[in-house]
């Protein structure tokens, strides 16, 4: 983002600390269909992602006044946001369903949803691969990939180092690679 | 820039240098034009980014968007929902039931007075009797 578009930024969040409701629904329109896509792609499952989007901007109008635009991104600051919701909503699925292992939390996504929308086949079988990875990989991978944050900002959210996200990021692919092995196959001989 | 800095940035950060950390982007540009061997690294991911690149996720973002809004900005107090609830231009039924609300707790209060009425009755009678029958006793114990 420019600077013009950081200043533009500071001065729509202090209005919004303002109780200015016009300057909350320009940030709505600009962070939403990010925050959207990423609970979507966490829990693989739309009708809980709009859940999560629907509560991170709830509690950005509610307590915007605790967010320091000095301090952080407020891209950074929502998606630290929804990627807490989104584990908490793990936590939950975890002890209402029975017979779930200990590190669900590392590995649990909905895989079975009829109300997620697959616009292809493949989309089904990465949604599945992202599901099997460890949560802070997805998030890291999310983040970077799919989300547009720089290494700095996905970093601060998953609160570690570069090189540790790094490490994430590759091992994450890594893992991907994997469980997709048929689709690369398929594009590698066209 | 040497190849293990670039192949493990390219295992992190995908095919694509510019979506590579801006401080490695220069080198890592350079680095590959004096090597042309190493495209093969990022071949290699460039197949996977193109997968990921196929999951899309379809929303129905304005609903969800006016949603927000409902439960933010336009959120209203109780009385202001008790207004709009009553207002005639919402539906006519609603004032007339709200005209009914002080009969209907009329109504409620008569017949619990009633019922007070008929318990007090019941208890003077019971007092009336005991006094009687414990004026019988006083007598024959004067006796």
């Amino acid at each position: 983002m420019s600077l013009a578009g950081n200043e533009d930024e500071a001065e729509l969040v202090n209005r919004t600390q303002n109780g200015d409701s016009a300057a909350f629904q320009i940030l709505l329109r600009r962070y939403l269909p990010m925050i959207n896509s990423y609970a979507a792609r966490m829990l693989g499952n739309q009708a809980d992602a709009a859940d999560i989007a629907q509560e991170v901007f709830i509690r950005f109008w509610q307590k915007s006044s605790s967010f320091d635009a000095r301090k952080a991104k407020l891209g950074t600051w929502l998606h630290q946001i929804a990627r807490n919701l989104c584990i908490d909503h793990f936590r939950q699925q975890r002890n209402l369903e029975t017979g779930v292992t200990d590190n669900m939390l590392e590995t649990e996504a909905a895989t079975d949803s009829d109300q997620y929308q697959i616009t292809t086949e493949s989309s089904s079988a990465i949604k599945q691969a992202l599901a099997a990875l460890p949560e802070r990989q997805r998030s890291a991978l999310l983040f970077c990939h799919y989300q547009g944050l720089s290494n700095k900002q996905a970093a601060e959210i998953l609160e570690v180092s570069i090189d540790a996200l790094e490490s994430l990021l590759s091992r994450a692919r890594r893992g991907l690679r994997g469980h997709l092995h048929h689709q690369l196959e398929e594009l590698k001989h066209g | 820039m040497d190849k293990t800095t670039f192949a493990a940035l390219a295992a992190s950060y995908g095919c694509n240098i510019d979506s590579w950390p801006t401080d490695h982007q220069a080198a890592a540009a350079v680095a590959l034009k004096a090597n042309p061997d190493w495209q093969s690294l990022l071949d290699q991911e460039q197949r996977l980014d193109a997968v990921l690149d196929q999951y899309q996720v379809a929303s129905n973002l304005s609903a969800l968007e006016a949603s927000i809004l409902e439960q933010t900005v336009y959120r209203r107090g109780l009385l202001q929902k008790l207004l709009d609830w009553l207002s005639p231009e919402v539906t006519v039924w609603r004032p007339a039931l709200a005209a009914c609300l002080p009969i209907v707790v009329g109504m409620m209060l008569g017949s619990s007075i009633q019922i007070e009425e008929q318990f007090v009755l019941a208890e003077e009678l019971a007092l009336v009797q005991f006094e009687a029958s414990s004026f019988d006793d006083s007598t024959e114990l004067d006796q």
